[in-house]
């Protein structure tokens, strides 16, 4: 037993202490590399927020000197601000139905070209290419043109026998529409995503469902959309954020007034109005601050959804 | 102001670049601009690519003329650059010298990031004399002189004569009341062809408003407040639903149209026969129709007014300031000096913002053969319209592009049927009672 005990190589823990030492020693030069990062987030955006949150509570116009009024800020949007509310009104508006809208194109087109088509490149290129430019103040400027009253859309309604003289933009029940079809029109992006979630389902489980006798719908309602609901949680997500925060294509066209009538006024065109027009920097740091959390509460009521409707593969 | 589109940064990374200078206020102190003239500085300006080409001409006439000294220009977008100006002045980085305009320097000078000129042309750094005492209050606010005009723009009511002719009505004459004026351009829309329209909509346009605040006796703002009465101001949403019903302005869904540049406007592109410009607008407006092939002659008359009140010509200016921020308040005084009073300098700039305030400028002007026709115009109509004594003034309070952009929004709602009048101007002296103050 004793000989036994010397043969054996002994393998004793390292103490605690030393271990703790190296793992100090790692995580200082992990701290090192991140250093530039972590400087630039305090100072450059983690001090500017903090100081938003600060002047969220104040009367400040920029130039003068931040003047502490509590929580007035937050009771007027809530109680004395009609164009909060439109705001509200026009950003959910746009999101509900420009996300389902741009998720059923990515969604659609993916499946088509997921079926080995030829050419598929060039056709994913051309897809994207909206994604690319939709957002620039080229393409707002193009929408114009295209929704004008003298516009391609009316240009094609009369060739084809519709008298249309109406300015699709001009007009405050079309014009936020318009705004929804350039969101979806950039539909390239997320069909990306789902091209690629689509080549990673595997083939023998379809094989699998065809020789149990699964048609196609079968299949796609069963297989495909399970195994890709991650994916679609995570386009969704993304496009949802990107909804809440859409400004330029609303800014260009309705040439920063979010007109006609507040149609196109999104939440953050309006926070742009309060702080760089009107100067009220208090103001609108409390319509920022609101923003994040309505933003945050969309997430987790996402996640929480999630926790029903998404498939990880590892679940029983 | 012409206005181009640009893209902006995301507002809220703006804000938060905004509130990041915010701690760093800078008061500055006011100076002599007693010194030497030399070493650098940047004159920060907005305007076109064209402007620019003439500003950096004129930057180069005062550096030859002022050896040792480098000035930079800066020329930005008009919006991008008021935005741009507030954030830099929280952060106490404006240059040493900036373009301002009457209708937005009050905040800045209440607040003081601008210096007082006074002094400066106490000491005769900067010269005044060659620009009429009426023109120069547009640069004052409580009686100090925070910006040098050096050019001037003033509302008119612009029409396209070759579709004027065509409709069969009269041309407007100078003596035109708001209610003669409604019944022309009801005469006018008869004769024109279906698509076309006698004139723009413009309830929504402040300064169209002011005229029409003016032109009635009454005062756009005064001490810090409204200066007119309600019902003025629901007559002025009838008068416009009234004109668009009868199908004599542009409809509600062309109202977007006017917010964009003057080229695009209803008026340049032939599609309405006249509207209110300011008088560097003129000839612009008159390229576009002429470029398209719609009318060659842009013509002006005065606005209309009601009563005995002389004019609502309402006069506003363009020019430069000097911030208390300045290290260099001697050479920003000269630059200065030479931007307003150089011949050479004004036959350069050729009137670009405005037309030149300099009255000897303005002569130098008339007389170049390489200044171009379009600004000889407008040089003389503003000449006439000082000699006739056809000018008012109003004032340009803190608050004005609130209001601005209130008066916009609330016609819009106005003209499309979705508030009354006078819901629309409570709603607008709820808004004043918040951003005048």
């Amino acid at each position: 037993m004793a000989i036994d005990t010397a043969l054996r190589p002994v393998t004793r823990p390292a103490p605690p202490v030393t271990r703790r030492r190296r793992r100090n020693r790692n995580n200082a030069a992990g701290y090192l590399f991140m250093t530039p990062w972590l400087l630039g987030f305090v100072f450059i955006i983690g001090g500017p927020v903090l100081v938003s949150l600060y002047l969220s509570f104040t009367d400040y116009s920029l130039l003068g000197t931040p003047q502490w009024i509590g929580w007035d800020n937050y009771a007027q949007m809530f109680t004395a601000d009609d164009q909060f509310y439109s705001s509200l009104k026009v950003t959910l508006t746009y999101l509900v139905v420009s996300v389902p809208l741009v998720q059923a194109f990515a969604l659609a087109l993916a499946t088509i070209l997921n079926r080995g088509v030829r050419g598929l490149a060039i056709y994913r290129t051309v897809y994207y290419i909206p994604s690319l430019i939709g957002g620039s103040v080229a393409i707002a400027i193009l929408w114009r043109f295209v929704f004008g009253a003298n516009g391609l859309l009316n240009g094609l309604l009369s060739a084809l026998g519709v008298a249309a003289s109406t300015s699709w933009i001009g007009t405050p029940d079309t014009a936020l529409y318009t705004l929804v079809v350039l969101n979806v029109w950039q539909f390239g992006a997320a069909m990306i995503i789902y091209l690629a979630g689509l080549r990673q389902v595997p083939v023998d489980l379809h094989e699998a469902a065809r020789l149990d006798g699964a048609g196609a719908v079968r299949r796609y309602v069963s297989i495909t959309l399970p195994l890709l609901s991650p994916v679609i949680l995570f386009n969704v997500l993304m496009n949802m954020v990107g909804a809440f925060q859409a400004f330029n294509s609303a800014y260009i066209i309705s040439d920063g007034t979010g007109g006609p009538a507040d149609s196109t006024l999104f939440y953050t065109l309006y926070l742009y109005q309060r702080g760089f027009v009107d100067f009220d920097m208090g103001y609108a740091s409390a319509l920022g601050w609101l923003l994040l959390v309505v933003v945050g509460l969309a997430a987790l009521a996402l996640f929480r959804l999630s926790r029903r409707l998404v498939f990880y593969g590892d679940q029983s | 102001m012409t206005r181009t589109l640009i893209a902006k940064a995301p507002p809220l990374i703006a804000l938060v670049a905004a509130i990041g200078l915010a701690g760093c206020g800078n008061n500055g102190t006011a100076s002599s601009g007693s010194g030497t003239v030399g070493g650098e500085i940047t004159y920060s300006y907005w305007g076109s690519p064209a402007r620019a080409d003439k500003v950096n001409q004129v930057i180069a006439g005062y550096q030859a003329a002022h050896q040792g000294v480098k000035v930079t220009g800066e020329v930005a977008d008009y919006n991008a650059y008021v935005e741009r100006m507030t954030v830099r002045a929280a952060g106490g980085g404006l240059p040493c010298v900036i373009g301002t305009q009457s209708t937005f320097i009050a905040p800045y000078a209440e607040k003081n990031v601008l210096l007082p000129l006074d002094d400066l042309i106490k000491s005769n750094a900067i010269d005044v004399s060659q620009i009429p005492p009426d023109i120069l209050k547009a640069g004052q606010i409580n009686g100090k002189q925070y910006m040098i005009p050096t050019g001037t723009f003033v509302r008119l009511l612009a029409y396209n004569a070759d579709m004027i002719k065509a409709s069969g009505a009269t041309t407007p004459t100078n003596d035109l009341t708001w209610s003669a004026y409604s019944d022309w351009l009801k005469q006018v829309q008869q004769g024109l062809p279906k698509g076309k329209y006698a004139g723009e909509n413009e309830g929504g346009l402040m300064f169209t408003f002011t005229s029409w605040v003016v032109g009635h006796g009454q005062q756009a703002f005064a001490d810090k407040k409204l200066g007119f009465d309600k019902q003025l101001m629901i007559d002025w949403f009838n008068y416009w639903l009234d004109l668009q019903k009868a199908g004599a302005t542009v409809p509600p869904s062309m109202l977007s149209d006017q917010l964009l540049s003057l080229e695009q406007t209803p008026l340049a592109k032939g599609i309405a026969a006249s509207a209110t410009r300011d008088i560097p607008h003129l000839y612009i407006t008159q390229k576009a129709l002429a470029a398209s092939d719609l009318g060659t002659s842009v013509k002006a008359v005065s606005i209309p007014v009601d009563g005995s009140v002389p004019s609502a010509n309402v006069l506003g200016s363009n020019g430069i300031s000097i911030p208390r921020s300045c290290d260099n308040k001697a050479t920003a005084a000269s630059f200065v000096n030479f931007f307003a009073n150089d011949k050479t300098a004004a036959l350069t700039f050729q009137s670009d913002n405005g037309i030149l305030t300099n009255t000897a400028d303005q002569e130098a002007l008339l007389a170049d053969a390489k200044t171009p026709d379009g600004v000889k115009q407008n040089v003389t109509i503003f000449r006439d319209l000082i000699r006739r004594g056809d000018l008012a003034t109003s004032a340009y309070p803190d608050g004005l592009s609130t209001l601005t952009g209130e008066l916009t929004r609330l016609y819009q709602q106005v003209a499309f049927a979705k508030m009354t009048p006078e819901k629309a101007t409570d709603a607008f002296f709820d808004k004043a009672t918040q951003a005048l103050r």
